[in-house]
């Protein structure tokens, strides 16, 4: 029954952890940046979460306030951060992302405080019984339910939309897809949009689980997330679906089984480590 | 239909071509030849929209579209079939369609699909594989049609024989005959002399960006061996 119960958290864990990582891999396919400051997208949605929730009550309307107000947040980081260095070596970028990243965390704690915020009264603690003696928080299968449907959601736009087809052709071949006519200066707003309302959604959650926000929330999940998308053999949406699933479920048996050894966050690198000894490319990448 | 007055295009300092001048007309085919490096996938990457004008105008219709971004060329009858293919590799032969036709409205999008399918019956039986694994010669197909999407009025063609098998290269050569018969005007890039004579109406010899020969297929084919030297000297 344990290994079951294990099982599920890892999900629940790796669900979060590939509603981060995809909004990595969409920048970075699209324009080989690693996007770091896309965590502080994480915490400014977990921020908007708990603060909506504790004014109105309503959680649906919390979780659609933090998706695009991140949302639109992103596109601002594309436009005034990214752009600008597009034609630079793509170390530029990921320096200015650090810089960001950094200083969202500062913004955080200047703007609400230190110690932190959480839900006046935290929705979802119910749970329920999927067989005797294993109980789910309500927060965790919202976790679950919600990922599925918007992965479920995003797969649809990109295979059956004439927008989300675009979208891949100019991750393909950017200068084809412009002859083609696409806009793809609107594709690149659509990509940082969604990837940015998706670690909102990630940090709403987050803030659910755990009852608390903190300015350096997003911190572990940025190096994670990072390495989830080199798993996942970078710019490939499956393989980070498939490394944030796989390491959700490792840390949670790990930090049962080897958990005096290696601790909870060490875990994902031992993984990475390993992973890339066997398979440089990744966990869907040729040998 | 396209008029270049002096045109002028290249990468930063490089130029790779200096003042070309040439009007294309509706059902013509122009044929662009020269050895490598002579400018000619720059000239069209340039009517393209996708390498930088260095100077002259480009007209469609009599409206200047020099200063137009690629994106809103399609709409105005350009297309293009770039060297090298560049089919979307990671996207079915169905997308692929759908993406070169972009521009047209959904009404549109079905009939120009069907129109190819017959023009390019592997086409059909494909539309579901990835357009990477496809051979070479489908993915020249797969390139027609994608321009083909978007009811070009003018279709701009980069090398569309290299590395095709004879056959291929017929069947692709059938289609542009029966598209210019249809009033598109085509730009033909090809390295091989003989069917850029056979095919064109109309021949420019590049030769490091300069323009060194142009005139009427006819006026070529008495001056064969005047272009075959200005390529011969550089190709050698
Ligand atoms: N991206 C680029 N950056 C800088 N210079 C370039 C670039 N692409 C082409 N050139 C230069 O521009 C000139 C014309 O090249 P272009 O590719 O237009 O020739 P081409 O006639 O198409 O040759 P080929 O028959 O080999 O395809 C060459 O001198 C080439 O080195
Ligand atoms: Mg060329």
């Amino acid at each position: 029954m344990l290994s079951v119960e294990l099982f599920v958290q890892g999900i629940v864990q790796g669900s979060i952890y590939a509603l981060i990582a995809l909004g990595l891999t969409l920048v970075y396919g699209l324009l080989r940046i690693l996007h770091v400051a896309h965590a502080a997208l994480f915490t400014l949605g977990a921020y908007i979460g708990v603060l909506v929730t504790n004014q109105t009550g309503s959680l649906p309307l919390a979780l659609a306030a933090a998706a695009l107000f991140a949302g639109f947040v992103g596109m601002a980081i594309y436009k005034l951060a990214y752009e600008p260095l597009l034609s630079r070596p793509p170390y530029i970028a990921l320096i200015a992302s650090i810089a960001l990243f950094i200083a969202s965390e500062e913004i955080y704690r200047i703007t609400f405080g230190p110690y932190g915020l959480s839900f006046v009264d935290p929705p979802l603690q119910g749970q329920i019984q999927l067989f005797s003696g294993f109980y789910l928080k309500h927060g965790e299968v919202l976790v679950i339910g919600l990922s599925v449907t918007l992965l479920g959601l995003l797969a649809w736009l990109s295979s059956s939309t004439r927008t989300g087809i675009a979208w891949r052709a100019t991750v393909t071949d950017p200068e084809i897809a412009q002859a083609c006519g696409v806009n793809i200066q609107s594709v690149r707003y659509l990509n940082f949009f969604i990837g940015s309302a998706l670690a909102a959604i990630a940090g709403v959650l987050v803030a659910l689980l755990n009852n608390l926000v903190e300015p350096t929330m997003g911190s572990v999940p940025s190096y994670k997330a990072l390495a989830i998308i080199v798993l996942g053999g970078l710019g490939s949406i499956r393989g980070t679906l498939l490394a944030a699933m796989a390491l959700g479920v490792i840390e949670a048996f790990g930090t049962i089984y080897i958990g005096r050894m290696l601790d909870r966050d060490a875990i994902a690198f031992a993984f990475l480590i390993a992973v890339l000894m066997v398979r440089p490319r990744g966990l869907l990448g040729a040998r | 239909m396209l008029e270049l007055r002096d045109l002028s295009c290249g990468y930063g300092d490089i130029t790779a071509l200096r003042s070309l001048s040439l009007t294309l007309d509706p059902g013509k085919i122009l044929a662009l030849i020269g050895p490598n490096g002579a400018g000619k996938t720059s000239t069209i990457m340039c009517l393209a929209g996708l390498v930088t004008r260095h100077g002259g105008e480009i007209l469609l219709a009599g409206k200047d579209i020099s200063n137009l971004p690629a994106r809103a060329r399609p709409s105005l009858g350009l297309a293009i079939v770039p060297e090298g293919r560049r089919v979307f590799a990671e996207l079915t032969v169905g997308e692929n369609l759908i993406v070169g036709g972009h521009t047209v409205d959904r009404l549109a999008l079905q009939r120009n699909q069907a129109r190819i399918f017959e023009y390019f019956p592997r086409l059909r039986e494909r539309r579901g594989q990835h357009a990477g694994s496809l051979s070479g010669g489908e993915q020249q197909m797969l390139a027609i049609g994608r321009a083909l999407m978007s009811d070009p009025k003018i279709l701009l063609v980069d090398e569309l024989s290299l590395g095709l098998m004879p056959k291929m290269v017929d069947e692709c050569y059938e289609v542009l005959t029966q598209l210019s018969a249809a009033g598109v005007a085509i730009m033909l890039v090809e390295q091989s002399t003989e069917r850029a004579l056979s095919a064109a109406d109309h021949v420019c010899v590049l030769e490091a960006g300069n323009v060194t020969w142009q005139g009427s297929a006819t006026a070529a084919h008495q001056n064969k061996e005047v272009i075959e030297a200005l390529l011969g000297t550089n190709t050698g």
